[in-house]
């Protein structure tokens, strides 16, 4: 379903991602986590081209982007590959000036070219599957952030995507907000949606997730299951940073 | 007093014409100001050069250098344009070049992750731009093009000195016709005064439109 191959990104002369290589199966739920810096994000925002790799390659659902294709060659897959992904934000990024329906049907029409009343429908559909069908008309302002990253996940959802990328999903909630949103993408999970999720979530990663990518330094240090990875992790970063998330 | 009563239809007509060649020049203005505006931020090194220069050039000249090079310069070139025409294409260009600046300002204040969401959705750069970023731009770029706007209506005045009746001329007429001046410069400021207050009104009520959200 999706494979990197030697994947690399650098900043000017900053090498943020170093030849990173994996490949992730239909259906499966991936947890990446480790300290602020190494590059997880940026791993994620590689895979849909929010980032323009600088060496390696990224295949999403078939689609090849190569580091080496021309510009316009990346262009047209980048294109291809964001109709079959999808992807939340930390931030959210909901449009301010669009209702919560018109947010989620917005790329349904514009992209996708469906009539509105069709668009309409499937909108509500997802609405109502994140509990929000009552916030229909609303605006963004007027709703919580769980709300807004709830809205986030249907906007995403809408365009069917076959992976859904979520960067940092539960960061900028209050505490108390994190649980819903982490329960919506919980029962994504549970339908078989493949998932990369950057998270700081231990708990959700653990429960959640099939795999965990621990990142460091721009390389994937450790890709295990959560129950070997949380209990035995086999390098000292690892450990170091599970020590210091379990303090509290 | 009287004698301003007795020309108010003719003061009238330069208050027409005034409100007519401020209406064009700055529909044809926000139009120049929007490509320009884009051509900066998100066009090659061609396009940001021309605009670049464009708006410089602008905005580094006396309007009135510009209105008489349009209307008197080009004539050396073959170019006759009637008064009114280069009076709305010396001040579409004028005005295009800050209307630019202010729509520049408010699209680089729509936050990046507004592109990268709609981006991710699959749309194209043209789409997220015409879509998601734009709507909310033209909000931010209100105030700044109000003040542009009444700017505008201002210096239309500057138009009668080749020949456009509009209100300053139309007080320069009847100012040598009846050898009086402050009685008709006053109307004309008032006029202006008003003119310019009811901008600002509408303005202010399509900007509070606008903030629904």
């Amino acid at each position: 379903m999706l494979q990197a191959k030697d994947l690399s990104k650098s900043f000017d002369q900053n090498e943020v991602l170093k030849h990173i290589s994996l490949t992730i199966p239909a259906h499966q739920v991936v947890a990446v986590i480790g300290p602020s810096g190494s590059g997880k994000s940026t791993f994620l925002r590689c895979l849909n081209g929010l980032e323009t790799i600088t060496g390696g390659s990224v295949t999403v659902n078939n689609h090849l982007l190569q580091a080496t294709d021309s510009k316009k060659i990346r262009q047209r897959t980048i294109h291809a590959i964001r109709q079959d992904t999808g992807m939340v934000f930390q931030q959210f990024n909901l449009y301010p000036h669009k209702t919560v329906i018109e947010n989620v049907l917005e790329a349904l029409i514009v992209v996708k070219k469906q009539s509105k009343e069709n668009a309409r429908v499937l909108a509500s559909r997802l609405l109502k599957r994140v509990g929000l069908e009552e916030k229909e008309d609303a605006y963004p302002s007027k709703l919580s952030g769980g709300q807004q990253q709830r809205v986030a996940i249907a906007r995403a959802l809408a365009m069917e995507p076959k992976i859904m990328l979520f960067d940092e999903p539960t960061s900028a909630l209050d505490p108390e907000l994190v649980g819903e949103v982490l329960q919506v993408m919980k029962e994504l999970a549970e339908e078989g949606m493949t998932m990369v999720i950057v998270t700081h979530e231990m708990k959700f990663a653990r429960d959640v997730a099939d795999r965990i990518l621990f990142m460091a330094d721009g390389q994937i240090v450790e890709d295990a299951e959560p129950k070997v990875f949380f209990t035995q992790p086999s390098t000292e970063r690892a450990q170091k940073f599970l020590e210091k998330v379990n303090e509290f | 007093m009287d004698i301003v009563i007795d020309n108010l239809p003719f003061l009238l007509k330069g208050a027409y014409y005034t409100l007519l060649i401020t209406v064009v020049s700055m529909f044809f203005g926000l139009i120049i100001g929007l490509v320009t505006a884009i051509a900066r931020i998100k066009g090659n090194r061609f396009f940001r050069t021309i605009a670049r220069v464009y708006v410089s050039i602008i905005r580094g000249t006396p309007p009135l250098v510009q209105i008489v090079i349009v209307y008197y310069g080009l004539v050396d070139y073959g170019v006759e344009l009637d008064a009114f025409t280069a009076a709305y294409i010396a001040l579409s260009i004028n005005i295009g070049a800050y209307v630019s600046e202010a729509f520049r300002g408010a699209i680089q204040s729509v936050p990046a992750g507004q592109t990268e969401a709609a981006l991710a959705t699959g749309m194209t750069e043209a789409q997220a731009m015409r879509r998601v970023v734009i709507p909310q731009a033209i909000r931010y770029a209100i105030p700044p093009l109000g003040n542009t706007f009444v700017g505008m209506l201002k210096e239309t005045s500057l138009v009668s000195v080749i020949a456009v009746t509009e209100l300053m001329r139309s007080a320069q007429l009847l100012v040598a016709q009846y050898y009086v001046y402050m009685p008709f410069y006053l109307a004309i400021g008032v006029m202006y005064w008003i003119m310019s207050t009811v901008f600002t009104f509408i303005l202010n009520k399509v900007e509070k439109r606008l903030s629904v959200y």
